[in-house]
């Protein structure tokens, strides 16, 4: 399939459905107008602490290529038995049962548990903003719960570094949940032949460069022309030291890019236009008071 | 012309010609008849002089660049510094013009650094140091290693983020005593009409801040011992008297890669499979390692 964006607001108020399992429907919508086919919908569940039996949908990933292998992406209206309790929960597996309704035990998967540290700020009832932006191999998450207060997770497949020999899953999930995160040392990553899940925080990152309010935007050098900011791939690592060592780089981050901070005037929620070999694409800026902001694909 | 590399060890006891004056020869016969600049001025027989104009130096012009429609820049490299010719050191200038009559840059031109003895690449005037060259019209790396001492300078176009029309030139140049390609004290020519940064503290080259936990990969299947090599970004951030910043492109034929720490063996070959096959020449320092083309 091909390239979403989707920005909107639900309430239950508004939609007579809870704003989480409202999230999880419009998630739904979303990757499927991007290519994922849904797995295994349990919608009708109640929240459980059993995985195999909470409230939840998995969408399968084909990728944009059809020589790619397959992976799962779990998403839970709420934390174990909390359904509906103001966050999504987020996994993703290289294989998963629909029997069982469960990842099975050879199958490597990230988070450990839905409802580990992997999840999303929504709201049950009251207004709360939704971007979503991706494709087939790699989505965005974000939500604003205020006028100030964001949360987000960018979750998928690799651009990956190695052949897909070496690489036959290089999945991600980086979420912040009450920030916009772009570099994080807590990147949960799927990586190597055979897989290997490094799951727990400690065993991942996402990197970038830093750049600071001194070097951002493009201001003065030009008589005409200022304004221009430069946005750069996130890098996916593994980083595991224990209690064997598990290490290297993987691959670049779909469809999210690390920008300036808000320091730097950056305009919050502003759009920025890139143009260049691959057309003119538009994009959405989501700054914050650090020196490094999320920008992710519109168009 | 095209990119060139060689990989030199220079000695005035071997060559018959003082180390450093040597250095200069061996890069002017890579840069002119392999890369394709073109020697605007030769003042290889001028003796040392603290007058820039009249000391031993080459210039070189960019020769449109590899496009072959870039505007023009000049390169200039003297022995020593000031009136010591044969000093142990390579000087560096880059200028966006040049008058080959007074053997100085043209009053229309900007140039950087300030002075000739700013920026230094280590050489020696009669022990043995090895010495690589890499680069084409757009830029050259060089790396020294005298007496296991290293020491490195990147000068070259940047690889712009933004059109000819606002970035004519976008020129860095940076040396160091080091192989650590990461520096908070780059010179520029940026901006249009073209503009000097001539302090350290008026522009930066940045790297993907890679450690030891990351590289090489390891205990995920065989093969194992990848490394990673990222791009290195050019920016301006000079603050005063007014602010003139921002992202001028990436460096020219320089990568940086993992530490030492990481069991990179020092200088080391490492092929890049691709289109076309590559190999490069890395050499690790305890923070970001340098890498640089070789084929």
């Amino acid at each position: 399939m091909s390239f979403q964006y989707q920005n909107f607001t639900i309430s239950g108020s508004r939609d007579e459905i809870e704003g989480t399992s409202e999230f999880v429907t419009k998630a739904k919508e979303f990757m499927e107008s991007a290519g994922w086919v849904i797995e295994d919908d349990r919608r009708t569940q109640a929240g459980s602490a059993t995985d195999a039996d909470t409230h939840k949908i998995v969408m399968k990933s084909e990728g944009e290529d059809d020589s790619l292998s397959t992976f799962y992406l779990t998403i839970a209206s709420g934390v174990s038995s909390v359904q509906n309790s103001n966050v999504v929960s987020f996994m993703m597996s290289t294989g998963y049962d629909v029997g069982t309704h469960d990842v099975p035990s050879s199958d490597a998967k990230i988070p450990a548990n839905l409802g580990g540290s992997d999840f999303l700020n929504t709201r049950t009832s009251q207004d709360y903003e939704i971007w979503m932006s991706g494709d087939s191999e790699g989505v965005v998450f974000i939500t604003r719960q205020s006028p100030a207060t964001y949360a987000s997770c960018y979750i998928g497949r690799c651009n990956q570094f190695t052949s897909i020999a070496l690489d036959p899953h290089p999945l991600y999930i980086v979420a912040g949940n009450t920030t916009l995160v772009t570099k994080s040392t807590s990147a949960k990553v799927i990586a190597g032949n055979p897989p290997e899940a490094a799951a727990a925080v400690s065993e991942g990152e996402s990197i970038g460069i830093s750049y600071t309010a001194a070097d951002q935007p493009y201001t003065g050098v030009h008589t005409s022309v200022n304004s221009i900011f430069v946005a750069t791939p996130l890098v996916i690592t593994m980083d595991d030291a224990a209690p064997s060592i598990r290490k290297g780089m993987v691959g670049t981050v779909r469809n999210a890019w690390q920008a300036a901070g808000t320091t730097s005037d950056m305009l919050a929620e502003g759009t920025l236009t890139a143009s260049g070999s691959f057309g003119v694409q538009i994009y959405r800026a989501f700054p914050v008071s650090t020196v490094s902001s999320l920008i992710i694909r519109q168009s | 012309m095209s990119f060139a590399y060689r990989e030199v060890v220079v000695s005035g006891t071997r060559d018959g010609v003082e180390g450093t004056s040597q250095c200069i020869n061996e890069i002017t016969d890579v840069m002119v008849n392999q890369m394709g600049w073109v020697l605007e001025d030769d003042r290889r027989a001028q003796a040392g002089s603290s007058n820039e104009t009249l000391t031993h130096k080459v210039v070189f012009k960019s020769n449109l660049g590899e496009s072959n429609d870039q505007p023009n820049w000049y390169m200039t490299i003297t022995s020593g510094t000031g009136s010591a010719q044969r000093n142990n050191f390579l000087s560096f200038k880059i200028h966006s013009a040049y008058d080959v009559g007074t053997h100085d840059t043209a009053a229309t031109g900007v140039e950087t650094p300030s002075t000739i003895s700013t920026l230094t690449l280590p050489t020696d005037s009669d022990g043995n140091f090895v010495l690589w060259i890499s680069g084409d019209k757009d830029g050259i790396a060089l790396v020294t290693n005298s007496r296991s001492v290293y020491g490195h300078a990147l000068v070259g176009r940047s690889q712009h983020f933004v059109d000819n029309s606002i970035e004519p030139f976008g020129l860095y140049i940076n040396t160091s005593t080091d192989v650590n390609p990461a520096t908070l004290s780059c010179r520029s020519i940026a901006g249009e009409p073209p503009q000097a940064f001539q302090n350290v503290s008026e522009g930066e080259i940045l790297s993907y801040p890679f450690s030891t936990t990351h590289e090489p990969r390891m205990g995920l299947g065989s093969p194992e011992a990848f490394f990673t090599a990222m791009p290195l970004m050019h920016m301006t951030d000079d603050a005063s008297p007014s602010i003139r910043k921002g992202a001028i492109g990436l460096i020219s034929g320089a990568w940086s890669c993992a530490p030492t720490g990481a069991g990179w063996v020092k200088e080391t070959v490492i092929t890049v499979s691709g289109s076309p096959d590559r190999e490069y020449v890395a050499f690790p320092t305890t923070t970001n390692g340098l890498v640089i083309r070789k084929s």
